[in-house]
């Protein structure tokens, strides 16, 4: 019985040892067919719904329905309301999901206009009088930093409230 | 209790009155036939012993069960094909997360590069098998939507991570 126990024991110990390993691996390689590094997105030039997807979708989710579990806001037929506040416009590019994001300022620009179009995921939200984003005014906005995001934010969907938007953004307030 | 007593002796009375021994033997019997010939019967998926034979399916090479499958180029974490689950479906018991981070891979039968979804099983513990790291289109954690460390179960209803699938969500052009 001892004898057991101390086997038992011994086997307890050794058994997490056993099944150690180095994360991440040092013998790690590049999947079959990987080997090349890829080629930056600012460079690959993808359409606007691949960039979407590579940069976008994993938190807004593919069709811009949000998450409101981990605070990401709803894209569809609210991000468009942006652009009828003062401060908006400047908002969607400084967002740090933007600013930060891999893509150029002619890809970014391109991306938010297909974002805002009529028959984009902003839908009617987007107003009548818009003007489409250009890279150069992009490059100039994404260059200062919006140091607090959440006030800027709290702000704008403020002054949506005042002119008597409905705030469908999917999140809690 | 008298009563129990008078109700039970009856309907044992009548079921030994109105059945035979052999009648229940034989269609014991012939269940049991049945029941064992019945998996046998039924359509199996054999697919991914088919795909870790040495003839891999030509336009998806390589064995899923593996770190050296050509859509784990940027899973960090345990694969849900050797945890009960397949390439693309979390294993029973868990759930997926929608919102998770997006890459691309080259598939080295055609030469394209595919948009990938690494959704994490969450639900389980740590599933533990087949731990493979690997970083072909991941970036640092400064840019948290490219990025594989992060525990992408944020938006599940259990925060637990078990595995991760890689889902093709399109070709990246």
């Amino acid at each position: 019985m001892r004898r057991l126990l101390a086997l038992g024991l011994a086997c307890v110990m050794t058994a997490p040892l056993a099944y150690a390993r180095a994360i991440p691996n040092p013998a790690q390689r590049h999947a079959p067919g990987n080997e090349a590094p890829q080629t930056p997105i600012s460079q690959a030039g993808y359409s606007n719904s691949v960039n979407y997807q590579l940069q976008c979708a994993g938190c807004h989710l593919g069709d811009g329905m949000g998450s409101a579990a981990n605070d990401t806001p709803r894209l569809k037929g609210f991000v468009g309301n942006f652009l009828k506040v003062p401060g908006g416009r400047e908002f969607l590019v400084r967002v740090p999901g933007m600013s930060q994001s891999a893509l150029n300022n002619a890809q970014l620009a391109d991306l938010l206009n297909w974002l805002v179009r009529k028959d984009g995921m902003a839908g009617s939200s987007t107003p009548m009088d818009y003007t489409p984003y250009t890279a150069k005014e992009v490059k100039t906005l994404r260059e200062e930093a919006m140091l607090n995001l959440p006030g800027t934010r709290a702000t704008l969907v403020k002054a949506m409230r005042d002119r008597g938007i409905a705030i469908d953004d999917g999140m809690s307030y | 209790m008298k009563l129990l007593d008078l109700l039970f002796e009856r309907s044992t009375r009548r079921v030994a009155d109105t059945t035979s021994r052999r009648k229940l033997l034989s269609r014991m019997g012939s269940l049991m036939v049945a029941g064992a010939a019945l998996p046998l019967l039924l359509p199996l998926d054999r697919t991914s012993k088919a795909l870790a034979a040495d003839n891999p399916k030509a336009g998806d090479p390589g064995d899923p069960n593996t770190c050296d499958y050509w859509r784990y180029c940027s899973i960090d974490g345990f694969l849900c094909s050797c945890c009960g689950g397949s390439v693309t479906s979390c294993p029973p018991g868990t759930e997926a997360s929608q919102v998770t981070w997006i890459g691309t891979c080259r598939n080295p039968a055609d030469g394209k590069d595919y948009i990938i979804s690494y959704n994490d099983c969450c639900g389980k513990q740590s599933c533990a098998q087949c731990a493979c790291t690997r970083n072909d289109s991941e970036e640092p954690a400064y840019r948290p939507f490219n990025n594989n460390d992060v525990n992408w179960c944020l938006a599940a209803k259990s925060h637990i991570y078990h595995c991760t699938v890689s889902v093709i969500r399109g070709v990246a052009v």
